[in-house]
């Protein structure tokens, strides 16, 4: 035990190393060849970084198309540094990825860039939601009509919203494979509706006050507050493609938003 | 209000119609909803990426201005992109 | 709980694949027999959807190993309580025939690293990776396997070889060994030792499961990419270990640039004929 550091701060010396290329160190606990250690840490120093952002591009592959291959890698390291993550689960290391973007000094010229990561990580959040049943539309049939205003849904863990001041759905359809990056259109504020059904991403562009409805769903208002209270308008039309698309998953009558 | 509450029982009946019907949805019909597919769904195999999911060998000593001049399908949009105003 | 697939275990006599995402419809409309399927388990974390329905879908054809990359069994921070968790739900849903993790590190002090990093190999650790096993184990109710890793740098400290402090690991808490052929190979060749010497101080009782892998040489030695056949060095390790221990299931794993089904089942079966001359499992002394 002489010679040896303890476990957590060796593990800590090899972190120094593989993240912040603070090799020597740790080079005095291994054995052989210095030179040849110290190439074999980069192997693992480039081998984090290519981990972390390949899941990055995973998540986010229409942003990754958009800037290239060399500004991707690039805003990925230092996403890493900035949020490094906590967890082993890769899949859950893009979170504040968007954010990330929004406050990138080499992403300002692109202000659109953080919302298509948004939608990117909308989809790829919707695709790991938990799976579940529509809810009885047969009790929901029985509530009387004095009752119906004061309905509450909670829709399906999938569904996602994603407002942008941009066309990002434009862009973003514009970068699916075989298309080359032209979008169909350069103008339009797009309210994206995201979802998953027959285990499929779905996503649908919303008017803005079906957007609004919608949200005001999701955060547990009644139908009646959801409705709004302006001129009256098709907000039908929108709650029958929530619940054909089987996004309503229960309903609760009066104060309390369903369990 | 009566003909929100009008509006508000036509709702929910023509959701309860659709939800019954949820195989049938008309939600496929619309131009404007698309499915993006199982593609999307299949790239999780490097969500715990390890050295074997990786390009271990790969030596990245590109110069700055390939980090920091975005060279990829943004040029397609030309900078003409501009939020509508109100928004 | 009743179970709600077949229970099967892989057959030792035939080799695996790793399941990856593009293969899913293949393998589900061509049914190849394979001895199992096995799959990263953090890759199937998420709370539901289509990944987690095509493992199930794929699991009422074929037994699955469940193989984590991600429990740093190794590292001095506490375990991941919510990893565990996780880890556990899916065990619960997938019904696995095998669950392994490695023999490594991966995060301290908060942080995760996402990769599989070397340990001193000492007595202090042997009984730290010792008491998180025997949790692990506890904690999902069942035997695991701990893999031998690809180490490119090793301490200076270590004083236990790595064969010794696996098949002592398997003696204190009950686990089994995965034994990673390809990855004894690279480590030997990138230091300059022997890998029979250590696949031969493995107790043989205790291997539950072999994989086999491709590499890739660079000119800071060779990688363990994942993404290649396997090397005719490997197959012939290979051969001389299950000529040793009897077959044990065998998996092929390729992760980078994954070919088409047709060549991993190729080198499946390639895999078969090593194993079917290897006569009955032998056990230790």
């Amino acid at each position: 035990m002489s010679a040896a550091p303890a476990l957590a701060s060796l593990q800590a010396l090899f972190a120094r190393a593989v993240v912040a290329g603070e090799d020597e160190a740790v080079l005095a606990h291994l054995a052989g060849d210095p030179e040849t250690a110290r190439r074999r840490l980069g192997l693992y120093r480039r081998a984090i970084l290519a981990n972390q952002a390949g899941a990055l591009r995973a998540a986010f592959p229409v942003v990754a198309r958009l800037v290239g291959e060399g500004f991707f890698d690039e805003a990925a390291r230092r996403y890493g540094e900035a949020s490094p993550p906590a967890r082993a689960d890769l899949n859950r290391h893009g979170e504040s990825f968007p954010a990330f973007l929004s406050g990138y000094p080499h992403a300002a010229s692109m202000p659109w860039l953080a919302d298509v990561a948004r939608l990117e990580w909308a989809a790829h959040e919707s695709l790991m939601a938990a799976d579940e049943a529509p809810l009885d539309f047969d009790a929901l049939a029985r509530v009387e009509a004095a009752g119906q205003p004061c309905l509450r849904f909670r829709l399906h863990p999938s569904l996602r919203l994603v407002r942008s001041a941009w066309p990002v759905l434009a862009i973003w359809e514009a970068n699916q494979p075989g298309r080359d990056g032209t979008p169909d259109r350069e103008e339009g504020a797009d309210d994206v509706l995201a979802w998953r059904e027959a285990g499929r991403l779905r996503y649908a562009l919303l008017a803005p006050r079906e957007a609004a409805f919608v949200e005001a769903l999701a955060r547990g208002e009644t139908l009646a507050e959801a409705a709004g209270e302006g001129e009256p308008w098709d907000f039908g039309t929108m709650l029958g493609r929530l619940a054909g698309a089987g996004l309503l998953c229960a309903f609760s009558r009066g104060a309390a938003a369903p369990p | 209000m009566n003909s929100k509450r009008l509006l508000i029982g036509s709702a929910l009946a023509g959701a309860i119609a659709a939800g019954l019907g949820f195989a049938q949805a008309a939600l496929a019909d619309d131009a404007k909803e698309k499915c993006y597919g199982i593609a999307k769904a299949g790239q999780n195999d490097c969500g715990t990426a390890t050295h074997s999911c990786a390009g271990l060998a790969k030596k990245d000593n590109a110069p700055d201005e390939w980090k920091y001049v975005a060279k990829g399908t943004c040029t397609k949009l030309g900078g003409k992109l501009k939020p509508p105003a109100g928004k | 709980m009743t179970a709600r697939f077949p229970e099967r275990a892989p057959d030792p006599a035939k080799a695996g694949i790793g399941l990856r995402t593009p293969h899913f419809e293949a393998l589900a409309t061509t049914r190849p027999p394979l001895s199992f399927l096995e799959v990263h388990s953090e890759n199937y974390f998420a709370d539901g959807g289509p990944s987690l329905a095509w493992l199930e879908r794929l699991r009422a054809d074929y037994p699955v190993s469940l193989h984590g990359v991600g429990l740093s069994l190794g590292s001095a921070d506490p375990l991941d309580d919510e990893h565990l968790a996780r880890l556990a739900r899916l065990a619960r849903r997938i019904e696995p025939a095998l669950v392994s993790e490695h023999l490594c590190w991966s995060g301290i002090g908060g942080r995760h690293l996402n990769e599989l990093l070397p340990l001193p190999l000492t007595e202090e650790v042997l009984a730290h990776v010792g008491e998180r096993v025997a949790r692990v184990q506890d904690r999902l109710g069942r035997r695991i396997l701990v893999e031998n890793v690809t180490a490119y740098v090793r301490f200076s400290g270590s004083t236990i070889a790595e064969g010794e402090f696996l098949s002592e690991l398997a003696r204190r808490t009950g686990c089994g060994v995965l034994l990673d052929v390809n990855n004894a190979w690279i480590n030997a060749v990138n230091h300059g030792t022997d890998a029979r010497a250590f696949l031969e101080a493995i107790d043989p009782a205790c291997v539950g499961e072999i994989h086999l892998a491709g590499g890739e040489a660079t000119p800071d030695g060779i990688v363990d990419s994942h993404g290649a056949a396997v090397f005719p060095e490997v197959w012939e390790l290979f051969a001389r270990t299950v000529a040793r221990l009897g077959p044990v299931p065998t998996l092929i794993e390729w992760d980078t640039d994954i070919p088409a089904l047709d060549v991993l089942v190729a080198e499946a079966r390639r895999a078969d004929a090593i194993l079917a001359g290897a006569g009955a499992r032998r056990e230790a002394a």
